[in-house]
């Protein structure tokens, strides 16, 4: 497997109230909330890293947008379908699965706009529109069987289906209400 | 100024729903006891161990105790019977599980009743689309006694979810609803059929403990003698 597996993903986040959510951040944030849904916001710790993150549903689409923990954009994402990545992208990228991975199983596909340089009011509004951009990614999280068990990996791909990164994720213990 | 809005409407949504579903549990709790006459009440404790021995092959060791809190009218505290349970499960896919389990009920040293060998094969297929987990539960279980062998079938729908954001991080609280029919037949018997629902608070308290309160409303053989069956309980879970 041509896979970074030494990266790992183990996030820990928490519910906070929108007064612990850094103010820069939610001053921007605050023109595109207009008519949005289940808004939530949280506070992430992956490793050292702390950031903050907003979610909500608009025109039944989930977003998320990570902030780093001096209010500066990191990037927008959205949960799509396989059926929303141009078909020429779609095909490198599985491609690239089959031959990485013993896939089981696509848990979940996002849109991804990482802040790059600019404006990021700019990049807001354009991935809002869900605008497709060479600049944004996917993100995909997958099940493949390995040896020992089921593991779950977060890969990320270019808008044109290339290859990244890959990270593994460290899913919490659910084995309280099996018996 | 909208998007203010938003996040207060949000806040005081939660709150409002929090308390709904509070008053709600609250008076489910209560209802029964009020309203029918054949009603027992349990106190429940248990302890289980979950352990794994390779990544898709683990056991589940649990013991728990019965407790008479209301019956025939009366409250009172007697001990009705002690269980110790086994079970062995494999994950066959990332949502799917087969298991089989070995309980034994000490019963007779309580109450002048038997005690119970019972087998049980599960099939277990759990769903997850986004935060809230779907379960559903299939098991097949002969109940045996010297007198008779019971065979019951059970399903069970269960849905369970983090109280604070996405996922259950330590120190954090979940919640679990389940609801189950079953079906008990048996030789020279009418069959007897059953419903239970259950609610519970569960607490992550550290990477491998969880502590569960809750309780389950059984309604008991429901065609025939109509026994309302009410628990509290609480569990202990280690993983190791």
């Amino acid at each position: 497997m041509a896979v970074a597996l030494g990266q790992i993903k183990d996030e820990r986040e928490q519910r906070i109230s929108n007064s612990a959510f850094p103010q820069n951040a939610l001053d921007e944030l605050r023109p595109f909330l207009k008519d949005v849904r289940r808004l939530r916001f949280y506070k992430e710790q992956d490793g050292k890293k702390v950031s903050y993150e907003c979610k909500f549903k608009k025109d039944r689409l989930q977003y998320s947008i990570e902030y780093d923990s001096l209010g500066q954009l990191e990037d927008l994402e959205f949960i799509i379908t396989h059926n929303d990545i141009p078909e020429l992208s779609w095909t490198n990228i599985s491609e690239y699965l089959e031959q990485n991975y013993n896939l089981r199983r696509i848990k979940k596909i996002q849109q991804q706009y990482p802040y790059q340089s600019g404006s990021s009011i700019a990049l807001l509004k354009n991935a809002l529109q869900n605008l497709l951009s060479p600049n944004m990614n996917y993100e995909i999280v997958i099940v493949s069987k390995v040896e020992k068990g089921f593991v779950d990996y977060e890969l990320l791909f270019t808008a044109n289906g290339k290859f990244i990164n890959a990270r593994r994720v460290l899913n919490s213990k659910y084995d309280h209400v099996l018996y | 100024m909208l998007a203010g809005c938003s996040i207060q409407n949000t806040t005081m949504f939660s709150i409002r729903h929090a308390n709904r579903m509070g008053a709600l549990l609250f008076l489910w709790s209560f209802y029964p006891i009020f309203g029918q006459s054949n009603t027992t009440v349990y106190w429940q404790p248990a302890v289980a161990v979950n352990y794994k021995i390779s990544e898709t092959y683990s056991h589940n060791f649990s013991m728990l105790n019965r407790n008479y809190l209301y019956n025939e009218g009366n409250s009172q505290f007697n001990v009705r019977h002690i269980d110790l349970a086994h079970f062995s499960d494999v994950q066959i896919t990332d949502r799917q599980r087969l298991a089989i389990g070995i309980l034994y009920r000490f019963r007779n040293m309580f109450e002048e009743q038997e005690n119970e060998l019972r087998l049980t094969q599960q099939y277990n297929l759990q769903l997850k689309p986004y935060v809230v987990r779907f379960g559903h539960r299939v098991r097949a279980e002969q109940r045996i006694t010297n007198s008779a062998t019971v065979h019951r079938f059970r399903y069970r729908f269960g849905v369970d979810f983090p109280l604070q954001g996405e996922k259950l991080d330590v120190g954090e609280t979940y919640f679990i609803g389940t609801i189950e029919s079953l079906l008990s037949i048996a030789k020279n018997t009418k069959p007897e059929y059953d419903s239970r629902l259950s609610l519970f608070f569960g607490w992550q308290m550290n990477e491998n403990t969880k502590l569960q309160l809750g309780s389950e409303y059984r309604m008991e053989d429901f065609t025939n003698s109509r026994e309302t069956v009410i628990f509290v309980l609480s569990s202990l879970i280690f993983s190791l």
